[in-house]
């Protein structure tokens, strides 16, 4: 969304400088989880953070939400900050974590959400009210009086949704949400959170290491890689920058055997290799400073012992953005 | 936090730890835990007894005396025993097995209506023990073994039972309190951290002999814990020591409960500040 100079959207999170180390391994020294991160995300806005595992995304998305503290730097909810106004914060946050289910195995599906419903303090009928909305949204109707533990993956998964909605938070943390989860189910997720933050006044942080998701979700995406925030944009904006470029598809066979001797082409900013165990035809996504280094590629290409199929330059995605900021691809 | 929202809280923690724990669909389990457990301990060191005074064969009276003072011991010590043990675990089974101590931890009252509700639950399943302990040793030692045990359920004075108890029950909830602040922290120490506690007040809490008996710098400990005078001044409700003890060891009830609240306190937010610290709240046990 485009506002008029002087029109300056309300911040909901802002950090500076936020850092987080953790003890490592005796011996050797401590991890940095958070490195100088500055984050500002605003109202009415889904901000997504992509990066790849062990990039920080959990580390920042506990400090926000007053599961953690920072080692140096300050984070702020809503002009709050979370170390030491945690309590305010509280209120106005949900978290929910892909991958886990918290809730008790033995509690009906109701039972788990009414009993969140209340430590947010909500009044009774206000509470049945909103339960019963999002357990429509969440199509969980015919499970309402079911035993959690007797859900399969998918529904549990839509109930640990359900109760990050219960308390209508001004701040919604996803962290990896849709991890493992099934496509309709993920894809009910999305509709259900861009829908959410169109009722007004809410901010939904994102993490995840899916693209498309990042791309199809998010107004802002962030790119995190080894605690540090490399770029921080709309996602239209970030591929128009890496279009500067070229990015380049190139389908070989077999896949290489020196990644390394490739990349180091002088002139390649980043390459990602994805291989098709049932065509035997690897595709080497590429994000070249320009053209003029295609010979060069071609030849280490050919030295690794591969026989260029097809080759083409292709739009540039969200995931040319993150190869040509971190040098590889997400899934390697 | 505002009262009625903590006690709302509180209260869906209670019916929610009550659902979980207690065993009432299950009759076999129920029994196990309510009432076998607990009278098993009692007649174990009950018959003891027994045999000890056949084999002294002295004294008899002195004898159904210390048994009656060791039922009611043994029978609302089921109080700490419930309380201990359900508080230490509490943290590390919703942390671990449940996954669900961090979605309460960032709700607006933190773990604290969720730990007092969930502590009232002990309080419940442990007033079960001590009612049915209490109605079972009736009905054999005087019912079926006729001991004529001075153990007058109908002529206890409630007017100081219940002062006591609910003393004694705060006292023992704020040591709870500690126990869970502990776990939070604690590394592996989660299984021995209740039973080692009780075990503790088992032998310093004057259950089941006198605290006199213990060595004087033993018995300087036994006489700062709560749960001394909290059995102290039941026994007296029952007649089973002097009553005019009664004020002044109900004095010192309150004087160690509240003790004991400040130091839940600070204990507490030592451990919450040391959690966020290290990212606790969600950390998964290697074993
Ligand atoms: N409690 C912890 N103790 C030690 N190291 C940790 C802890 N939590 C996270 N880390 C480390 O911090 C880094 C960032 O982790 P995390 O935030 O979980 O990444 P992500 O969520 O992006 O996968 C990783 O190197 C991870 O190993
Ligand atoms: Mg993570």
């Amino acid at each position: 969304m485009f506002l008029g100079p002087g029109l300056k959207r309300d911040l909901s999170i802002e950090t500076k400088g936020l850092r987080r180390l953790f003890k490592g391994i005796p011996g050797k020294g401590d991890v940095v989880a958070l490195d100088q991160v500055d984050l500002e995300v605003y109202d009415d806005e889904i901000f997504g953070l992509l990066g790849p595992n062990g990039a920080g995304k959990t580390t920042l998305i506990k400090i926000l939400s007053t599961l953690l503290l920072p080692t140096q730097g300050e984070a702020r909810i809503k002009g709050l900050d979370v170390v030491k106004q945690a309590p305010q914060i509280r209120r106005m946050i949900n978290l929910v974590s892909g991958g886990e289910t918290p809730g008790y195995g033995i509690l009906s599906v109701k039972e788990n959400l009414w009993f969140f419903s209340q430590l947010y303090g909500l009044p009774r009928d206000f509470a049945k009210d909103r339960i019963t909305k999002l357990v429509d949204q969440l199509e969980l109707q015919d499970y309402l009086n079911t035993r959690m533990a007797k859900l399969s993956t998918g529904y549990k998964q839509r109930l640990n949704l359900a109760r990050g909605f219960v308390n209508d938070p001004a701040l919604l943390f996803l962290d990896e949400p849709t991890l493992g989860l099934d496509v309709i189910s993920a894809r009910h997720l999305r509709t259900l959170v861009k829908g959410w933050i169109k009722t007004g006044g809410k901010t939904v942080l994102l993490t995840t290491h899916y693209m498309a998701e990042a791309d199809q979700m998010c107004d802002r995406v962030g790119i995190i890689n080894h605690g540090k925030i490399l770029a921080c944009d709309t996602p239209q904006r970030l591929k128009t920058k890496v279009a500067g470029g070229a990015t380049w598809k190139i389908e070989i066979t077999p896949n290489l055997s020196q990644p390394e001797s490739v990349k180091s082409v002088q002139g390649v900013l980043g390459l990602s290799q994805n291989d098709n165990i049932e065509t035997g035809i690897t595709t080497l996504k590429l994000v070249l400073e320009d053209e003029s280094v295609m010979s060069d590629l071609l030849s280490k290409i050919r030295d690794n012992g591969c026989k260029v199929l097809n080759m083409g330059k292709s739009e540039p995605t969200l995931e040319d953005v993150y190869i040509s900021l971190v040098g590889t691809g997400l899934e390697e | 936090m505002a009262v009625a929202d903590f006690v709302k809280s509180a209260r869906e923690s209670f019916r929610v730890g009550w659902k979980i724990e207690s065993n009432w669909t299950d009759p076999v389990l129920f029994a196990t835990y309510q009432i076998i457990r607990p009278l098993a301990s009692l007649l174990i060191v009950a018959f003891i007894v027994i045999i000890g005074a056949s084999v002294s064969a002295a004294g008899s009276l002195f004898y159904n005396q210390y048994l009656a003072w060791l039922i009611v011991g043994t029978a609302f010590y089921a109080y700490v025993l419930q309380a201990m043990l359900g508080m230490s675990l509490l943290v590390f089974i919703d942390r671990n097995r449940y996954e669900i101590l961090k979605n309460i931890y960032i709700s607006p009252g933190t773990l604290h209506p969720y730990i007092i509700g969930r502590g009232l639950v002990s309080v419940v399943n442990g007033t079960i023990s001590v009612v049915l302990t209490l109605l079972f040793s009736e009905a054999i030692f005087n019912g079926v073994l006729h001991m004529n045990i001075p153990l007058n359920l109908l002529g206890v004075n409630l007017f100081m039972l219940i002062p006591a108890v609910i003393l004694g029950i705060i006292g023992l909830l704020a040591i709870g309190y500690m126990l869970c602040a502990l776990s939070i922290v604690a590394n592996r120490m989660e299984f021995i951290l209740g039973d080692s506690v009780s075990g503790i007040f088992f032998l310093l809490g004057g259950v089941i002999f006198p605290i006199s008996l213990l060595p004087g710098p033993v018995q300087a400990i036994s006489n700062v814990l709560p749960v001394t005078y909290f059995l102290n001044t039941v026994r007296e409700s029952f007649g089973l020591l002097p009553v005019s003890n009664y004020t002044s060891d109900l004095a010192l009830l309150g004087v160690t409960t509240l003790v004991a609240l400040a130091l839940g306190i600070l204990v507490f937010r030592g451990a919450e500040q040391r959690a966020r610290k290290l990212g606790l709240f969600d950390r998964k046990s290697e074993y």
